[in-house]
């Protein structure tokens, strides 16, 4: 059983991608209206909830015994909170105050810790609070304009939620502290008021239709799906995430570079195709023009690890922050692109493409993907999964790996028995004639089928 | 009495492998094996579809009946089924679990060897200073669905309100289980005595709670093997139970289905058991390298995701660093290059390396990946940590730490190699210095291969007739290649730094020279046992202390007997000229691969 090539290459096939939002917002495309890459699917301007701890030792200046949380707390695990409403009580101390813990934010009471005291109440999103604005002078009971004097945190820096802003000595020698009670950056330290603004970053999620095509179907609060009959060119391995632009076949040949003299401020946009390879420099230089995606054959492990600035371990990528989305189709070093795909390529040489770098090896295989959307010609039916097929005298297939790789032959023999290799080990084989006329036995893991 | 003929299956996430064993020429050992890809996934969703194709192929081979309408047939008169049948299961990602404790270097760390011990994939180690949030741990625990949860904390009688606030973080989780619905997410309980009604407050509502004794019952004593035959009591009541298909399983093997890596775990307690010797066994897979011990009768096992020959190849090669694996062959090539190589492998795990250089790479890259491995385990299986020292006025001038490594390298006697880069390496003296190389075994070492890897269903079958599986795990699993003698200390660059007298059976006495730097072999068929007298020179230790006279036995094998003078640790080789003719010279010693090929005429791109 052999696999399909995987670099796998399909003109005129029904392409389907389901666009999906993370949070809940709202879908903005109708049933069957023609969408383009950049067409906006869905938005959402939720912020995500954060979960929020409280502890109800620190608000009653008192380390609870679990008996003392339980009569304390107003609230069980699944009840609802608002902002400010008073979540425990104590009643304390020889005037017997009344001491009250308020939550800072609508949401669920998801835990209570009886063992230490703590409150955690999950932030209901649409109500998240987009700031905080912190009393710190008056937590602290001091003039506000000595504000500054107790702070922790400088205007611009990051706090996480319960980080310390501001702390003070107190007459019993212990120190006081004042929490956040939201992770974001501090906006603004007022002397006047005595106050700490932190901001949470909004940051709206915008989607788009990542290709082009037609809405099929509609997802309520999260997305669409959208269909389309195109060209699908499949790749081994990828960099960076969704981009679309203008096809642009640079290379002469499938066995020609891309180098950086090649690549011109008029790639601006544009996807470019090369040849057997695209080394850093090349990559760099499509980066500074503003060249949305590259496609070549090849590239080197550690020209990619210097461009994504970390080493590759385990092949899972699609997350990287590139502004390039780099898809391979043979493998790493300089690789002639196999010349269907690369023909394929050059018929569509100017089309509207998008590309996706997402790789995964394991678990769920994931490979880079580029697709042309509404190429022309009939439908040739759904893209279908990568399936195992049984070997043939006759068969086209493609070596995948020295000494051979990436040549093509027909299978002319399948000899029953295992045949020895150069290693000494006895493998099961394939036997091949190259396209240059050459016969040669390699191992049947080593074949994909054309 | 002894099972005539024994059904034994082990079913992996990919494959279900059925070997029958039997009396062959006098001799128990295996008869027959099938194969057949496991089914406890959707479509089928029933993992006999798998057992039964895999018990059929071995019906098709013997000519034997061993199944009647899908049912398993015992033996009968006409010869037809087995008189045992045992099983073995790391389908759907073997036993996973969660293991939570107060202190990350003290009662989560114990908890987590007792996990690992136990066959378990330990998905993630809560602990109170583990330096994360307490929602983090609490979502952390809510999305994983392990199977079970091993809580610990707290030594007996002491501080309680720790390991509560970490049982209330599995309350606060409240797992669902990953297989069937309407059952409870077992908790494995073993802290503080003290705590344990509390706990059972705070979890049984929610949690199938499941009280042992702690697993620390002190700070100076760890005690895990009642934490451990817990899980394996509950894998076979909840996780077996509740996976398709797994009830007739159950019902076939009379409830003893093992998770995978337990039973590999007991035929190598067994061995070590039977030869009076610590054993340290490795197995390389594609993904990750799993590392077993078994020193002075105790069981460990390590694994180490993201080290392997096929998907983790790239990672091998970022923590090893590409110098250490281009030190390893016997022609030069550059980082550059390597790289690609590492990456191709990656991106298409199932092809094989058809050209010499294309091997040697692999065996480079195996040695990295192995060596890092026992890195890791030596790192886990260590003494415990934060006991308190006595200390004498001797002892206070030379300060030791806690937590020292239990695996000594000069105490373990036998090294067992397993994965299809050591099993399938076509001369078997590859295997031979893939292991030398990469775990620097010091003072006598036997070592083997595990041809065929049927140790799960063996430690199976151990547990029923513990002489019939070491039978048929010596005679037709283990593959001897000899035994390595290495006297530790500093890597000298010449001269001698041991003699050696070996005693053969004949009688014959042979005196030989360990000289620095060198590597030699003398040959000795597998089966005979030699008199080895190790009279180190000063500085290096054989096993009983610097300079100091070693006896002992050595067993002869494929290979013969390995005098290896390198020292102990082993020098990293730099570059250039001076490193290819020491590489070089260490393989022809071997004759590891053909002499064109490592002398630097062949092999080179």
């Amino acid at each position: 059983m052999v696999r399909r090539h995987e670099a796998e290459v399909r003109e005129r096939v029904l392409i389907r991608r389901e666009r999906y939002l993370p949070l809940p917002g709202e879908v903005l495309v109708k049933r069957g209206q023609e969408v383009s890459p950049d067409t906006l699917v869905a938005k959402s301007e939720v912020l995500p909830g954060e979960p929020y701890v409280i502890d109800l030792n620190a608000g009653f200046h008192k380390r609870l015994t679990p008996e003392e949380v339980d009569r304390a707390a107003l609230k069980r695990v699944g009840d609802r909170v608002t902002t400010h409403e008073v979540i425990a009580r104590m009643v304390k101390g020889a005037f017997a105050d009344v001491l009250v813990v308020k939550s800072p934010v609508s949401g669920t009471v998801e835990f209570i810790s009886r063992a230490y005291g703590r409150v955690l109440i999950r932030e209901d999103p649409r109500s998240a609070l987009p700031m905080a604005i912190i009393p710190v002078a008056k937590q602290l009971q001091v003039w506000p304009g000595s504000l500054r004097m107790y702070l922790t945190v400088r205007e611009g820096a990051e706090v996480r939620q319960g980080g310390v802003v501001a702390a003070m000595p107190s007459a019993l020698g212990t120190l006081e502290y004042v929490y956040s009670p939201i992770s974001g950056l501090v906006e603004k330290v007022c002397s006047r008021s005595g106050t700490v603004t932190v901001v949470r970053p909004a940051r709206p999620t915008m989607l788009d239709a990542y290709i082009g095509g037609t809405v099929t179907d509609l997802i309520p609060e999260r997305g669409a799906v959208i269909e389309t009959k195109g060209a699908y060119v499949q790749g081994i391995f990828g960099l960076g995430g969704e981009h679309h632009g203008l096809l642009s076949v640079v290379a002469r040949g499938p066995g020609e570079p891309l180098t950086d003299g090649m690549v011109t401020e008029a790639h601006a946009g544009k996807v470019l195709v090369g040849g057997s390879h695209v080394p850093l420099a090349a990559l760099r230089k499509a980066l500074a023009v503003g060249a949305v995606g590259v496609v070549a054959g090849g590239a080197d492990v550690a020209d990619l690890s210097d461009l994504i600035g970390q080493p590759i371990g385990v092949a899972v990528t699609g997350q990287e922050d590139l502004d390039l989305t780099l898809l391979i189709t043979e493998g790493f070093g300089s690789m002639p692109m196999a010349a269907p795909t690369f023909a394929l390529l050059q018929r569509h040489d100017g089309a509207v493409v998008s590309i996706n770098g997402a790789t995964q090896v394991r678990a769920g295989v994931v490979r880079p993907e580029l697709i042309i959307p509404r190429a022309d010609g009939s439908e040739s039916g759904p893209l279908a999964p990568e399936a195992e097929h049984q070997l043939a005298v006759g068969m086209r297939v493609r070596v995948v790996r020295k000494p051979y790789f990436g040549l093509w032959g027909t299978v002319t023999g399948l000899p029953t028995e295992p045949m020895a290799m150069e290693t000494e080990a006895r493998l099961k084989a394939v036997e091949l004639e190259l396209e240059d006329g050459q016969r040669v036995m390699v191992p049947e893991a080593n074949i994909e089928l054309a | 009495m002894r099972p005539r003929t024994v059904l034994a299956i082990d079913v992996g996430s990919t494959t279900s492998k059925a070997i029958l064993l039997g009396v062959k020429d006098g001799k128990f050992g295996l008869i027959a094996r099938g194969q057949a890809p496991t089914t406890v996934e959707a479509p089928s969703e029933d993992v006999m579809v798998g057992v039964r194709n895999a018990v059929r192929q071995v019906e098709a081979t013997t000519g034997l009946r061993l199944l009647d309408n899908d049912r398993l047939l015992t033996t009968d008169r006409d010869g037809a089924g087995v008189d045992l049948f045992v099983a073995t299961s790391s389908a759907g990602g073997g036993l996973q679990m969660a293991v939570a404790g107060v202190i990350k270097t003290m009662t989560a760390e114990s908890a987590n060897r007792a996990a690992l011990g136990a066959g378990a994939i330990v998905m993630d180690v809560i602990s109170i200073d583990d330096a994360r949030l307490v929602v983090e741990r609490i979502r952390r625990l809510k999305e994983f669905r392990p199977d079970m949860i091993l809580l610990a904390g707290g030594t007996d009688h002491g501080n309680t309100s720790h390991v509560l606030a970490v049982a209330e973080y599995v309350q606060a989780a409240h797992p669902q289980p990953r297989f069937g619905t309407g059952f409870k997410v077992p908790v494995i309980y073993a802290g503080n005595v003290n705590a344990r009604d509390y706990v059972s407050d705070i979890l049984s509502e929610t949690m199938d709670v499941r009280m042992v004794d702690n697993i620390r019952p002190t700070l100076e004593r760890e005690d895990l093997e009642p934490a451990r035959a817990e899980i394996h009591k509950l894998f076979l009541e909840h996780v077996m139970a509740h996976a398709p298909g797994y009830r007739e399983l159950l019902d076939w093997s009379r409830n003893t289905v093992m998770p995978t890596p337990t039973a590999v775990g007991s035929m190598m307690k067994l061995l070590s058991q039977r030869r009076g010797r610590n054993v340290l066994g490795v197995d390389i897979g594609g993904a990750t390298t799993d590392v077993f011990s078994v020193m002075d009768g105790t069981f460990n096992r390590t694994v180490s995701a993201n080290l392997g020959m096929s998907y983790s190849m790239a990672n091998v090669m970022v923590e090893a660093k590409p110098e250490r694996v281009l030190q390893w062959l016997p022609f030069e090539t550059t980082v550059w290059e390597l790289q690609n190589w590492t990456g191709n492998k990656m991106i298409r795990p199932t092809t094989l390396p058809q050209t010499l250089e294309e091997l040697m790479l692999e065996h480079a890259m195996a040695r990295e990946a192995l060596r890092l491995s026992i890195a890791h385990h030596r790192s886990v299986v260590a003494g415990l940590k934060g006991v308190k020292q006595k200390r004498s006025l001797d002892a206070g001038l030379a300060q030791e730490t806690t937590g020292q490594s239990l695996i000594v390298m000069n105490e373990v006697g036998i090294i067992i190699g397993s994965g299809g880069v050591l099993s399938h390496a076509p001369r078997r003296s590859q295997a031979a210095l893939i292991l030398i190389d990469s775990i620097e075994p010091e003072g006598i070492t036997e070592l083997y291969v595990d041809s065929v890897f049927m140790l799960p269903q063996l430690g199976a079958l151990a547990e029923a007739d513990p002489d019939a599986a070491l039978e048929a795990f010596e005679g037709d699993c283990l593959v001897p290649l000899g035994t390595c003698i290495c006297p530790a200390g500093p890597a000298a660059e010449r001269g001698a730094i041991a003699k050696v007298l070996l005693t053969f059976a004949s009688g014959r006495v042979v005196s030989e020279t360990v000289e620095a730097g060198i590597l030699r072999v003398i040959p000795c068929p597998a089966g005979e046992e030699v008199g080895v007298e190790i009279l180190p020179g000063r500085g290096y230790d054989a096993g009983e202390g610097k300079g100091r006279r070693r006896l002992g036995k050595a067993r002869g094998g494929e290979i013969g007997l390995v005098l290896d003078g390198r020292g102990r640790p082993l020098k990293p080789l730099g570059r250039g000229e001076g490193r290819l003719q020491q590489v070089r010279s260490w393989l022809a010693a071997l004759e590891a691969y053909p002499a064109e090929a490592v002398s630097g005429k062949g092999g080179e791109a």
